[in-house]
């Protein structure tokens, strides 16, 4: 009996479409019709390579090599290229000789890829052979990337267009809110002149009509422009600041209305609470005025208390809540859902509130919390007031918090305080120009006008101004272009330039700061916010420290919260007993201007490494403060000073920590100044 | 049915009647989808709602429809997608039939949960009897157009003499008696 089984060529042609059986010699003995088919010359019995170039296995020279290779992969190509064929060796034997039998199929994806014209048919692949299989799941791979490829291009066609649409709407919008700002300028301008007129009841009440409409009108174009300018927060950075002044502003322009319905406007702050963060303040701005305008809006008696208190955190990352609660009407809970939805207004007992205005500001301040990363709710009853809350995630960016502390009613700038100076006034706009003299005479500040750039610099520089108020778009040179020409002769300590344009953007601002502009106001000019901005730059009698500019003029604030913690009255009390209540202003004048003189000459000696320098300096700063009551700045000076005596390590970012307690103490020494 | 059926139809009517009517015919049959994924399986039902649909929007009987679809299918579809399967599957019409269902069980081992119709053909002579056997119902006038197709990737008309449909308890088993004359 042999050693190998025989098996019949009819067999292996079922199973395979390609046999190529080759004897001891390598001479080819036998082919199936496929072969045939493809490579005639089989025919002829020809030797193996002859007719086919051997890939696999990497050796067939002889009929040992193929008997070595049973359990190989055999993949060869026709010497003529134009057929190929995979298959295993198997021992059989033909007309009683042993032979080996290459079984397998043509080698599809080579002639696919090598003789694409070579048209294989169905019959030359068994039915068992995968490969039929295979050519069909490559066709449906490729398929299913065609898939993805077209519904890719849809969709991002798709997407630009969408994209394109809504830039247009977008810049749409905001085009349409600033036309019709400038007309509503005139109108809310006219109204509060009328306002001061004599008018009987009737009068007055349409008046009022007039004038809470215009206000609902002004506010649905500031939202538009709120949203435009959250359509771009991409362009949006954080920024580091002081968060006990933020919440003073909020006071600041907060506190007239509050005060005008006899409420009581309080803000806490919890200890722990950084001073210095880092966030998008202008939203952080915005979420807390809308909140705070709203609850004095909707409360008639009572408080309305701001609280800002540290959730969590280790430094430097920390949660703050903040909060803002009233005593107003408070919400029924099933109105608690839609309350941020925009366009939603109160109605207390079925009755429109007289003041309810367009229900805009919480879907903005919605918007502002969930973009910066924040969480908000509602706690509300009925008839026991309302308190809506926020947290915000922020980071300290100095190790100085503030203390544990509670400022009860702010101490706003009087409504009825009287400015005294000259101001310059410019603006192409007739109407605008004729509304702002009024509105700036009725403060008791004279004002002359300029219609273009040209005659704004001519005036500035030729007349003696104490203030410039430029419009930013004028026909021949913007204001940006005529702060630029004041600037080369008169310096912002000079003449202070205030900004007024009918474009709300934190971006605009930015610009006319950066351009050389002291501040910036919108239009339609606002007799309180005309007030407030005035008041920080024009004398007016309450008004004591002479160094105010060179001191503070970064900050808008003139509150009284951190006295305590800043402020040794003691040691104040004393000094006042020595010089007199007479000479204070005079003294202090001097005593802040030094120390203005001796920090700028600190900055400059930190910033070229002069040691020595540095030392003195604080040194002399620390002197100052002390002498006057301000202890926590002073102690903290001496503290410095210590240090750097033994060479010890002062903390990182030093300098910018004292500018802010700096800051504060002089606005605190200005505040108690005021009370005398 | 599978997605690439559902996009052939599309293409079919995108090409011969343009976009707005693809959106009508979409509209009508309450189809959500503007996209199909060849590879993924969708209720058959959508099928024949996008096919009554186009049968409602173009005005055409709805058997008129499904034949022309057929005829694209071969024509554009199944020449332009599986080209090499099609070139394989035979060099003539009679070729093609018998190999017609070696091609479809190629198709089972990779759509799987698919379920192939059956071809055979009886020849005499001139005269071809075609037998379509199939679980689903519906689709005559379909496989009628997909013949035609055929006939003229070939080179032939197709004349159908006789159109025979045997009672069966599940699905269709037609038999057609055709005659094929070269072009």
């Amino acid at each position: 009996m042999s050693d190998f089984a025989s098996i019949a060529f009819g067999d292996l042609q079922r199973l395979f479409s390609v046999v190529i059986s080759f004897d001891e010699s390598m001479r080819i003995v036998y082919a199936s019709d496929t072969v045939h088919t493809y490579l005639p010359e089989v025919k002829k019995c020809p030797q193996l390579n002859e007719i086919f170039s051997v890939l696999r296995p990497g050796k067939l020279e002889t009929f040992a090599h193929a008997l070595n290779s049973l359990d190989s992969l055999c993949l060869m190509t026709a010497v003529n290229g134009r057929f190929a064929v995979r298959g295993q060796f198997l021992v059989d034997s033909f007309d009683d000789e042993k032979v080996i039998c290459l079984c397998g199929s043509p080698w599809l994806f080579w002639m696919s890829s090598n003789c694409p014209d070579v048209r294989l048919s169905l019959s030359d692949f068994s039915a068992q052979d995968v490969q039929l299989d295979q050519l069909f799941f490559m066709t449906t791979e490729k398929q299913m990337v065609e898939d993805l490829e077209n519904l890719t291009a849809e969709l991002t066609e798709t997407k630009n267009t969408l994209v394109k649409a809504h830039d247009a709407q977008r810049r749409f919008f905001a085009q349409m809110s600033h036309e019709m700002r400038t007309p509503l300028n005139g109108v809310v301008s006219a109204i509060g002149l009328l306002e001061s007129q004599s008018l009987d009841q009737k009068q007055r009440q349409l008046l009022g009509l007039a004038s809470s409409s215009s206000d609902n009108l002004m506010e649905v174009i500031n939202y538009v422009l709120d949203l435009s300018k959250m359509e771009l927060a991409g362009e949006e950075r954080d920024s580091i600041f002081d968060l006990p002044q933020l919440l003073r502003s909020i006071l600041d322009i907060t506190g007239a209305k509050a005060k005008e319905k006899s409420l009581e406007l309080v803000l806490k702050l919890g200890s722990g609470v950084p001073h210095c963060c880092s966030g998008n303040a202008s939203r952080l701005r915005q979420t807390l005025l809308n909140l705070t305008m709203n609850a004095i809006k909707f409360t008639d008696k009572g408080s309305v208390i701001i609280e800002a208190v540290k959730l969590s955190g280790e430094d430097p990352n920390c949660l703050l809540k903040f909060s803002v609660t009233d005593t107003g009407a408070g919400i029924a809970s099933v109105e608690k859902e839609r309350i941020f939805e925009p366009f939603w207004t109160a109605q207390p007992e079925g009755l429109d509130h007289p003041d309810s205005g367009t229900g805009l500001g919480l879907d903005i301040v919605r918007r502002n919390v969930e973009y910066m990363g924040g969480k908000m709710g509602l706690k509300s009853e009925l008839g026991s007031g309302s308190t809506f809350w926020f947290d915000w995630p922020t980071t300290a960016e100095s190790a100085l918090t503030v203390a544990d502390m509670t400022v009860d009613k702010t101490k706003i700038a009087d409504p009825g305080t009287k400015l005294s100076g000259k101001i310059l006034l410019a603006d192409d706009n007739e109407t605008n120009l004729i509304l702002g003299a009024m509105i700036i005479e009725s403060l008791g500040v004279e004002v002359a006008t300029a219609h273009n750039g040209t005659e704004a610099v001519a005036a500035a520089l030729n007349d003696h101004y104490d203030l410039v108020l430029m419009d930013i778009h004028m026909p021949d040179f913007d204001g940006l272009e005529a702060t630029r020409r004041i600037r080369e002769i008169k310096a912002t300590e000079v003449l202070p330039i205030v900004a007024l344009t009918a474009l709300a953007y934190e971006k605009e601002k930015e610009r006319c700061i950066g351009g050389g502009m002291n501040g910036y106001l919108t239009k339609p000019i606002v007799r309180q916010e005309l007030m407030n901005e005035l008041g920080k730059w024009l004398p007016s009698s309450n008004q004591l420290l002479a160094g105010k500019n060179s001191m503070n003029s970064d900050s808008d604030s003139r509150d009284s919260y951190l006295d305590v913690d800043l402020f040794d009255s003691d040691v104040f009390e004393e000094l006042k007993r020595q010089i007199g209540v007479d000479n204070l202003e005079t003294v202090l004048a001097k005593v802040a201007a030094e120390a203005s003189q001796r920090w700028t000459d600190l900055v400059a000696a930190d910033a070229c490494d002069d040691e020595a320098g540095v030392q003195r300096n604080v040194h002399s700063l620390s002197s100052i403060f002390r002498s006057v009551g301000l202890m926590h700045v002073g102690d903290k000076l001496a503290s410095i000073e210590g240090k750097l005596r033994t060479g010890e390590k002062v903390e990182d970012g030093w300098l910018e920590s004292l500018a802010i307690i700096k800051t504060e103490s002089l606005k605190a020494l200005e505040r108690t100044l005021a009370k005398h | 049915m599978y997605g690439v059926i559902n996009n052939s139809l599309k293409e079919m009517i995108y090409e011969k009647f343009g976009e707005d009517k693809w959106q009508q015919v979409l509209s009508v049959s309450g189809v959500p989808d503007d996209s199909f994924l060849s590879m993924r399986s969708y209720d058959d039902a959508l099928t024949y709602r996008l096919a009554n649909a186009a049968s409602e929007v173009l005005g055409a009987p709805v058997d008129a429809c499904l034949e022309m679809f057929g005829e694209y299918w071969v024509l554009e579809t199944a020449t332009k997608s599986y080209g090499m399967l099609m070139d394989a599957a035979g060099n003539d019409m009679l070729e093609f039939l018998s190999n017609m269902n070696n091609l479809h069980d190629r198709i089972t081992s990779t759509f799987l949960n698919y379920v192939p119709p059956e071809f055979f053909v009886e020849s005499t002579n001139n005269t071809h009897k075609i037998h379509y056997v199939s679980q689903r119902k519906g689709l005559i006038s379909f496989v009628v157009g997909l013949l035609k197709g055929l006939a003229t990737r070939f080179g032939h008309d197709l004349i159908i003499l006789d159109q025979c449909d045997l009672d069966v308890d599940k699905g269709t088993h037609t038999v057609f008696q055709v005659e094929l004359v070269p072009k």
